[in-house]
């Protein structure tokens, strides 16, 4: 953001209520001036390819683990939990669809959201926040960079496209930890176990004949929720004030507003999806 | 930066993270994909059907059992669009095409439920090979399913008629035991039995005169050997008759010939059969006969007057062998 | 702007021109009615207490920020009419010194210093080197020894150094430092004001040099302003600001040369 915000003369003193209004909607103008501006920066030329590869590292492998362990250990547990009810109408068998259903379409997109989120959203917004507040945003600036094409679009980049990634291999994680469940505690077949996966994602439908509309949800969401994740860290980074507090400040806000943002955008974006995709 | 050094795997990390989810997409798409019969040729079908009973698109579509496709959409007819009254829901199916063989003319559609959830899909019976293929487009006819109201409220109706026989059937019984009606009398009364053994005395009183010779018929067929010779040439012509017979000639010999006479005696065993039948359901005079006392005294009486009449026989037999000759 | 920054055209202008300049921040007004000039080749020195608008000031002329009035021309061009293409141009003929250093944190000197070179040119790999060893001799620092080293392993006096070789690599025609010895030892406060000087004999630059060290600024500058609530108290040569009859521009070199 070149230009600071300012205050021409000074205005009259509002009620509170009037005056969080009014900051909030100034924040949402800035937000999505934000977006707006890397939207346009990411369609034009120069576009920094390095600084690109480098965020999808510090973004995807990096949460990597956090991603592969809370897969895990979600797949498990959907399995451990279902297979208490089930077990009493005898209805194992059906642990498979639950896993995967479940999974795929909404805990897989929305917990490695929510992880990556803490993990390199926090991240982005501290190492943003610091160079904000040591001036080397205004540096770039000086230095004929327009700080949104250097900064913001390779983040908001390396959110939109490892977060599905991430997404896919979580997913991918949780159905073999509910596997291992399903195969050492409860003593199905691995094979009857996946064929159940498979058959409740077929079941969604498909579009394009091949491509199973649960997979399309489940990797629209995480593309929306990598762009909500970068996007929000950029926001309150470039926007620190205040030294190194404030850079702890902006971490903090980034993740809690991201979180809820995300949380949010899930229920709205899967109504949508079904309308648009389930007829 | 650009690019100065030897590659290492620190640069590949984001590649090699990138390719492993896209084999796992690729994987999921795949497995999925088979699960969902997706790759191979489909053609639509479509099936008029009364209520749709929860079938939604992506339920499975069976052909005897075995999963060949899916049911693409369900959608309601309007009133005045409906060809037949009451088919309300129109279904159409995805089929793979390697079964299309299966399915011909003759073939029915029929809602199912499976598995614990009650998931609901759609049956198909395969056809018989003289029934002429369904192609894309063309509409397979359904059967309603089952209605389980229904079911169990017939069900319990025939539950009611079947207390009811077993009721009867035990208070039938316990007549007969208490020796009441005609098949009580015949296990019970020893009056019947009595009557037999004089009859049977009787008949051995006669049988005694007649092997004296105290003329009469009986009396020359035993000691006179006339009957024996023209039997003998009876016998020769019988064996000409018989060669015509054996060669077709004659109503005689067509009898042996053709099996017209066989099928219409059988014919009428099978309805002497059904007579029968009819009589031990009590039906008309001879089913009345069986199942009522009365008939039980007519017997007696009239074993009565056999034996009155036998008696009498014995006194004055030329009385009842009117002078017949044999032949 | 159809033309280079620094076309033969614009040379009778002065290189900075800022006139009747008000600003206020968050109710404050931080500059009221600033007026000054920059010619080229000058060395102006801007002193101020803490808060007085001198890095805003700065800000202003690199068009990080708008004025609320008031105009500032650089290189003769007016920035409230440029567009933001032509504020780039213009800020590739600027070097600018911040105060905190403001090296890239996630960068080793070497690629902090040919950052400037990366973006305004396209030299080769090779030659950016050549010129980034040439230019951290300038500032008197080892090539071979800081170059794959990164701002956080440098001590302040030599984040400073790689700061202002940052900004002379793309040999621009201005320097602007925000603080320069700020936060240093007061040996390598003298080294560092021997460097600019230096600097400013070598290339030829013009610079303007926000400061709070009297000392500094009587060293380095040609001419020098002192700001006071947001308003220039003075304007005028280190000799000119000794003889000075303001009362507040006394205050202000007493207590400076005392402290």
């Amino acid at each position: 953001m070149s230009k600071q915000p300012h205050q021409r003369g000074r205005p009259r003193e509002d009620g509170w209520i009037l005056a969080s209004l009014k900051s909030a909607a100034v924040r949402t103008d800035e937000y999505f001036t934000l977006l707006w501006r890397s939207l346009r920066a990411t369609f034009s030329r120069p576009f920094y390819v390095d600084d690109l590869f480098q965020q999808m590292d510090t973004v995807g492998v990096a949460s990597l683990w956090i991603v592969i362990l809370t897969g895990l250990f979600t797949g498990m547990v959907l399995a451990l939990q279902s297979a208490v009810e089930m077990e009493r109408f005898g209805a194992t068998i059906y642990i498979g669809r639950l896993v995967g259903a479940t999974t795929v379409r909404e805990l897989g997109p929305v917990l490695t959201a929510l992880m990556v989120t803490g993990r390199a959203g926090s991240g982005m917004a501290a190492q943003l926040g610091s160079m904000e507040v040591t001036e080397q945003v205004d540096a770039l600036e000086t230095m004929g960079v327009n700080p949104i094409r250097r900064l913001v679009v390779p983040r908001l980049l390396a959110g939109v496209i490892m977060m599905p990634i991430l997404t896919v291999i979580t997913d991918l994680v949780s159905i073999v930890g509910g596997l291992l469940i399903a195969v050492v505690k409860l003593d199905l077949s691995a094979t009857l176990y996946l064929r159940s996966v498979w058959a409740t994602l077929q079941q969604t439908g498909f579009i394009f004949r091949y491509i199973p509309i649960d997979f399309v949800q489940g990797l629209v969401k995480p593309v929306a929720f990598g762009g909500i994740m970068a996007l929000t860290a950029c926001y309150y980074g470039l926007r620190t004030r205040g030294g190194t507090e404030g850079v702890g400040r902006s971490a903090t806000k980034a993740v809690v507003t991201s979180s809820v943002l995300i949380l949010a955008t899930d229920y709205f974006l899967t109504q949508v999806l079904i309308t648009l995709l389930v007829e | 930066m650009r690019r100065s050094s030897p590659l290492t795997w620190e640069e590949a990390r984001v590649g090699l993270l990138i390719m492993a989810a896209l084999a796992a997409l690729a994987g999921g798409v795949f497995f999925v994909g088979s699960a969902g019969h997706v790759f191979g040729e489909r053609f639509r079908l479509v099936t008029l059907m009364n209520s749709a009973s929860g079938l939604a698109p992506g339920a499975s579509v069976q052909l005897a059992g075995q999963n060949v496709g899916q049911v693409a959409r369900v959608e309601l007819i309007p009133p005045e669009a409906r060809s037949n009254e009451g088919e309300a829901v129109a279904v159409t199916l995805a089929v793979n095409r390697n079964v299309a063989s299966q399915i011909r003319t003759d073939s029915r559609a029929h809602i199912q439920t499976q598995g614990l959830l009650g998931d609901r899909l759609i049956n198909i019976s395969p056809g018989s090979p003289d029934a002429p293929r369904l192609s894309a487009g063309d509409t397979l006819t359904s059967v309603e399913p089952l209605d389980y109201q229904q079911v169990l409220n017939e069900a319990s109706g025939a539950v009611s008629n079947l207390t009811t026989i077993t009721r009867d059937l035990s208070s039938l019984t316990e007549r007969i035991a208490r020796g009441e009606g005609t098949a009580g009398r015949l296990l019970l009364d020893p009056t019947l039995y009595r009557r037999m053994v004089s009859l049977s005395g009787s008949l051995d009183s006669t049988l005694t005169a007649v092997n004296r010779g105290d003329g009469g018929t009986l009396s020359r067929l035993l000691h006179d050997d006339e009957l024996y010779s023209r039997m003998v040439a009876s016998a020769a012509s019988l064996d000409t008759i018989t060669a015509r017979v054996s060669e077709g000639e004659g109503s005689l010999g067509r009898m042996v010939a053709s099996d017209s006479l066989y099928r219409s005696v059988s014919g009428a065993a099978g309805r002497a059969d059904s007579l029968l039948q009819r009589i031990l359901a009590g039906e008309g005079t001879a089913g009345r006969m069986v199942t009522q006392d009365s008939m039980y005294d007519e017997l007696l009486r009239t074993l009565v007057d056999l034996n009155a009449t036998l008696e009498e026989m014995r006194q004055n037999p030329r009385r009842f062998i009117p002078p017949v000759s044999v032949f | 702007m159809t033309d280079d920054g620094n076309g033969a055209g614009e040379r009778d202008e002065p290189m900075v021109r800022a006139e009747n300049v008000t600003l206020s921040l968050g109710g404050r007004r931080v500059l009221d009615g600033v007026s000054f000039e920059l010619t080229r080749g000058e060395s102006l020195a801007i002193l101020g207490a803490s808060g007085s608008g001198k890095t805003t000031l700065l800000r202003l002329v690199l068009a990080l920020a708008e004025p609320d009035e008031g105009e500032i021309w650089v290189a003769g061009y007016p920035l409230s009419r440029c567009s933001f293409e032509d504020i780039l141009k213009l800020r590739r003929d600027i070097g600018m010194v911040f105060q905190g250093s403001a090296l890239f944190d996630s960068m080793s000197v070497l690629e902090n210093v040919a950052f400037p070179l990366r973006e305004y040119t396209d030299l080769p790999d090779p030659e950016i080197r050549e010129r980034v060893h040439e230019t951290l001799r300038i500032v008197d620092l080892d090539p071979d020894q800081v170059e794959h080293q990164l701002p956080a392993e440098l001590s302040g006096g030599m984040q400073k150094r790689v700061a202002i070789a940052r900004a002379i690599a793309p040999r621009p025609d201005m320097l602007l430092f925000d603080e320069p010895t700020g936060g240093l030892d007061p040996i390598t406060t003298r080294t560092i004001n021997e460097l600019i000087v230096k600097l400013r004999e070598e290339l030829g630059v013009s610079a303007i040099v926000v400061t709070h060290d009297i000392r500094s600024a009587l060293h380095t500058a040609d001419r020098v302003a002192l700001l006071h609530e947001g308003r220039l108290v003075f304007v005028g040569t280190p000799a000119e600001m000794k003889e000075s009859k303001d009362d507040y521009v006394q205050e202000f070199l007493g207590e400076a040369l005392f402290t």
